[in-house]
């Protein structure tokens, strides 16, 4: 039974204000760096959306799938990150010193 | 009572620090606040118990990401072009994140007593795992259950570490010595620091490895903390791990897809169904698999961190 008071609800509400706040962090910023910076903090909300539906039964065990999918998608949000700040800097080593 | 309590104030400081780190006027402060962030979201994912997530988060998604933001907010603080769009967007702006956030919180209401009715793949998880090989059942899903998904992510690993070294134009391990502005090296508090903690990461890594055959643990966790014990090495400035020839430092990066395709193969070839683990010896292939795939992610996520740096 999921009661309105389990606390998997909080998570899941964060996750979503989390999730727009980046959204709007990402439309209004001002550089590369800060824009990466926007899509991490969205993955992440993502993520613990994810982690409050693997609790949805707050009574029960966990849901051990929704947590493989994060960790595997938590790995791949690095490998994104990386090459993405690879590809800023070499761009604004590339333009002398501007990025956009 | 007290439970829901504690969630609530720990997911609000979520939200709240999560905002103060997307405050980009100072890139350095936002990304010190979005490690914080990270470290907190690791406690909100033991909360939900979700320990591995935990760990995975706290040394990936808060330590290596930050580590990568950090050596990246030198360089691109400098080049920054400030670009600030006016007051009537950032309203208009924030007033759809605003709109998005109520349209998601109304669609969770609506979906998720719904949806939790079904146990979900829980159950099927359950009986299954007596076969698995492990009693964890999140390893039992990562490398059993879906373990193509995991191939297939260790290949998207080496995809970003190509990736990145492309975009370097004189590769080497060792260049991190230039790049300090004190002739002299590292900072000594920085020296003895990773003199210290890169062994007990490497232990720690390797433990996590077998343990999460058991308990909270696993590939990705310990193959996280190996690769922070090969930044911590980089940061170093001697590259002590990286007394190996270059090319074969790199090609170990390998180890995790040609473990799983050497596996895939075998199983094809004494006639059950690829990736399936023949019943005595899951256990044992299932660890072996782990161990490949952790020595990957150790080497691509310090070669991520070191390829980076800009070149020269």
């Amino acid at each position: 039974m999921t009661l309105p008071s389990d606390p998997f609800w909080f998570y899941a509400v964060a996750s979503a204000l989390l999730f727009a706040l980046s959204l709007r962090g990402f439309v209004l910023s001002p550089h590369a760096a800060a824009r990466i910076l926007s899509l991490n903090v969205m993955g992440s909300a993502i993520f613990l959306f994810f982690g409050a539906v693997s609790r949805r039964n707050w009574d029960r065990f966990p849901d051990p799938v929704p947590q493989a999918i994060v960790i595997t998608g938590i790995v791949v949000a690095v490998s994104s990150t990386a090459v993405a700040l690879a590809l800023a800097r070499r761009l604004a080593s590339r333009r002398g010193g501007e990025t956009g | 009572m007290l439970e829901g309590a504690f969630d609530l104030v720990l997911a609000s400081f979520l939200v709240a620090l999560g905002r103060s780190a997307l405050q980009f006027e100072d890139l350095f402060r936002a990304v010190v606040l979005y490690i914080a962030y990270g470290l907190l979201m690791a406690l909100a994912w033991s909360r939900l118990s979700a320990p591995d997530v935990a760990l995975a988060e706290a040394a990936i998604g808060a330590g290596v990401t930050g580590a990568l933001f950090l050596d990246a907010a030198r360089d691109l603080k400098r080049a920054a072009k400030e670009r600030k769009p006016r007051v009537g967007w950032r309203f208009a702006i924030s007033l759809l994140g605003a709109v998005v956030a109520a349209g998601i919180s109304l669609a969770l209401i609506g979906i998720l007593p719904e949806s939790a009715e079904s146990e979900g793949l829980t159950a099927r998880v359950g009986q299954s795992l007596s076969e698995a090989g492990v009693s964890q059942p999140v390893t039992a899903v990562i490398m059993n259950f879906r373990s193509f998904d995991t191939w297939l992510e260790l290949l998207v690993l080496l995809v970003a570490m190509s990736s990145s070294l492309v975009f370097h134009r004189t590769f080497r391990l060792h260049t991190l010595r230039s790049s300090w502005p004190h002739s002299s090296g590292p900072e000594p508090v920085l020296a003895a620091l990773a003199n210290v903690l890169t062994p007990c990461a490497l232990a720690a890594g390797a433990y996590l490895v077998f343990r999460g055959s058991s308990g909270p643990g696993g590939a990705f966790q310990g193959g996280a903390l190996l690769g922070a014990a090969g930044v911590l090495s980089l940061l170093r400035g001697r590259g002590e791990l990286f007394r190996l020839r270059q090319r074969f430092f790199l090609s170990t990066a390998v180890a995790g897809v040609v473990a799983f395709l050497v596996f895939s193969l075998g199983t094809g070839l004494v006639g059950r169904a690829v990736l399936e683990y023949p019943p005595g010896l899951a256990g044992t292939l299932l660890l072996a698999l782990e161990v490949a795939s952790a020595v990957s992610i150790g080497v691509t996520l310090s070669v991520l961190f070191a390829a980076a740096r800009p070149s020269g």
